[in-house]
């Protein structure tokens, strides 16, 4: 289905985005970790990317935004542990952001948003975060 | 005609409607009969049930193997937040009897727990499908993301458990 509503188009948009920037934090961070972190940061790009082409899917083509040519993360991504940190905060935010698709999407569209919202909570914790009664960033 | 000071009502006819008679007294004009839909017995949420078993389960936990008081109490704090967004009182939170573990032994006590956490990310997720408002499906998909998340947190707690426990 491509959505004309405003906010889903809207929500879908800032979900796109913020899994392109995820991309470029998962590279950030797979320079900086070892070994199974490293092996994990990689996979995740491939599963990012194509959760984007998913999400792009839901809009006209239009209206998804382009791969900005770099990302800043909100904190120094510079050794192991701020990137595991990053990656935690990034997944978390993603939570609220997934919600929103899935507020204002219908169908298979808001289980893959659900779906999608509950994976970045898991992959939350499993790159060192402590769970929490409604996800969100620190 | 009616006693001056009766006060009635009466409820009937579930399946097609019910009559209420209200009140009368010598001055007042004649009962008055109003056509009330039937309505079904509400249903439990079926979402804030499962809370409800889950806080048990964690309170069961805790009780049976206090080594694990830590994680299993935050996690079960995260699911009384949850039964709360769900329109849990305290009072409902109160009334909650521990479900014990059926393992006698805490590494597969841990391992129920992961599975109940399993069927309530499904069930949460599932709840999201269908003509909900906005802040609902907002609420379930916060829920669902959070009880997905227990699972690895228990895994970690298991694996730390060794294999002998």
């Amino acid at each position: 289905m491509t959505y004309t509503d405003p906010a889903a188009i809207a929500a879908i948009r800032d979900a796109i985005r913020s899994e392109q920037n995820y991309v470029f934090a998962c590279g950030l961070a797979g320079a900086q970790l070892k070994g199974g972190g490293r092996r994990r940061a990689v996979n995740q790009l491939a599963d990012r990317r194509q959760r984007i082409e998913v999400l792009a899917a839901m809009i006209d083509e239009a209206e998804v935004p382009s791969t900005p040519p770099a990302f800043e993360p909100p904190t120094p991504i510079d050794n192991a542990r701020s990137a595991r940190r990053a990656l935690v905060d990034l997944n978390n935010a993603l939570v609220g952001t997934y919600a929103q698709v899935a507020a204002t999407t219908e169908g298979d569209d808001r289980a893959i948003a659900v779906a999608s919202a509950q994976d970045c909570a898991r992959t939350a914790v499993q790159w060192g975060g402590a769970s929490q009664a409604f996800p969100t960033a620190a | 005609m009616p006693a001056p000071d009766r006060r009635a009502f009466l409820l009937g006819g579930i399946a097609t409607g019910a009559l209420l008679v209200a009140g009368c007294s010598a001055d007042e004009p004649e009962p008055e009969a109003i056509e009330i839909e039937p309505t079904a017995p509400e249903e439990p949420d079926a979402n804030l049930v499962d809370e409800f078993a889950l806080i048990a389960a964690y309170t069961g936990a805790i009780a049976a193997f206090p080594e694990l008081r830590g994680t299993l109490t935050t996690i079960s704090d995260q699911h009384r937040a949850h039964a709360r967004e769900l329109g849990a009182t305290d009072t409902d939170l109160a009334g909650i009897e521990p479900i014990p573990p059926d393992a006698a032994k805490v590494r597969p006590a841990v391992t129920e727990l992961i599975k109940r956490e399993r069927a309530a990310a499904r069930l949460r997720a599932d709840s999201t499908v269908g003509d909900l408002d906005t802040a609902t499906i907002r609420a379930l998909t916060f829920i669902a993301a959070s009880e997905a998340s227990h699972i690895p947190e228990l895994q970690d707690v298991r694996r730390g458990l060794g294999g002998g426990s």
